[in-house]
């Protein structure tokens, strides 16, 4: 007995059959094509948040303008409303079959992404989680707005009792650095600009924050050394028993500002 | 049937939605335009596909007429909503594509 939803056969590999890719017809939501040589289809995917993206290579006119691809669209549309058939091939670079002569060979397969994109104004009622990173907003005239109490969860503490040290960016992340400075005056010093970037995953004008204690009996500064890729804004001195807010703001590739509050 | 919708601008600008896909078409303010809306295909939510196509004014009902008893009744998968590329509409009163034929 046919269910009239054949299954579909892509394998984009010349060499073997490793990367083959069998869809069920039903799956196909969408036939396009966006230049001279291109066809795509779209098979939905079994993460629901996107498609598994099939690329062919089609035939051009002899003279290289495009050629009509109503042809391909209408063959693959008729092949799989034949009942008569349970597996078509759509292009195989292994057999080199392909459902139609104008489909030269598979370009690739492209697997679907997990991110969920949400367009327009979204109320959620009840609570929110996310297991992964957020973003919220895209500009600066994005207002984001926060209508509760605000809390930073799992954040930790590094504990210096040193006279200096170097503040890696490891460090930084966990949120409060507490520094029993001891001996004579002492200094901190930033990891480079390039390991704050990668080590805090900042985008340009990322704002990182970090809350810096001195519990110990000695003055330090914080613009400590000549490290690559960092600025130091401003460099008040942090007292004995007095604390500041550190900020770091990725300004390129491997930079970063300092500004110390 | 699965059947699909077909849209042609050009050569190089068509494609074909399944009809599972269609939520709705829109007869315009000027009465001289339809736009297909159609579930967006990688479910960012939010989200749609959109196709207009110029009608002849007031002549809009007749074509979503026609598109419904040929999406209900119609023997063939492959339903040629406008076709620019070989001058052939579903209905005479459906004059051109207007969009680009964006699926993603």
């Amino acid at each position: 007995m046919s269910n009239s939803d054949p299954t579909i056969f892509v394998n984009p590999s010349s060499s073997s059959t490793d990367n083959g890719r069998y869809f069920r017809s039903s799956t196909i939501c969408g036939i396009e094509v966006t230049t001279t040589n291109d066809l795509k289809i779209y098979f939905k995917s079994a993460k629901e948040s996107d498609t598994s993206d099939a690329a062919f290579v089609r035939r051009a006119n002899d003279d290289s303008t495009a050629k009509d691809p109503r042809s391909i669209i209408e063959t693959i549309v008729r092949d799989l409303n034949n009942n008569k058939r349970h597996e078509i091939v759509l292009g195989d670079d292994f057999s080199e079959k392909y459902i139609h002569p104008d489909v030269l060979s598979v370009t690739s397969v492209t697997a679907p992404s997990s991110t969920t994109t949400i367009i327009g104004t979204t109320s959620v009622s009840g609570d929110f989680s996310a297991a992964s990173d957020v973003t919220l907003g895209d500009a600066n005239s994005d207002t984001v707005r926060i209508n509760g109490y605000q809390i930073n969860g799992k954040i930790t503490e590094t504990d210096k009792d040193v006279q200096s040290f170097t503040l890696t960016a490891a460090e930084f992340k966990t949120g409060i650095v507490v520094h029993t400075s001891v001996t004579g005056a002492g200094v901190v010093t930033f990891d480079t600009g390039a390991n704050f970037v990668s080590g805090l995953g900042m985008s340009q004008d990322d704002v990182a924050t970090c809350l810096y204690i001195n519990d110990g009996n000695q003055n330090v500064t914080l613009n400590g050394g000549t490290p690559a890729g960092v600025t130091y804004v401003n460099n008040p001195t942090i007292a004995a028993g007095s604390a500041a807010t550190l900020v770091v703001r990725r300004t390129g590739t491997n930079a970063v500002s300092v500004y110390i509050v | 049937m699965n059947k699909f919708l077909y849209f042609a601008n050009s050569a190089t600008d068509a494609g074909a939605i399944p009809v599972s896909l269609l939520r709705e078409i829109q007869i315009s303010a000027s009465s001289d335009l339809l736009r297909f809306k159609f579930k967006d295909v990688g479910d960012g939510i939010g989200q749609e596909i959109s196709i207009s196509c110029s009608t002849t004014e007031d002549k809009a009902d007749k074509v979503v007429s026609s598109i419904a008893n040929e999406i209900e009744f119609g023997t063939n998968p492959f339903i040629v909503i406008a076709d620019e590329i070989n001058n052939e509409f579903i209905h005479p009163d459906l004059l051109s594509v207007d969009t680009s034929i964006s699926l993603t």
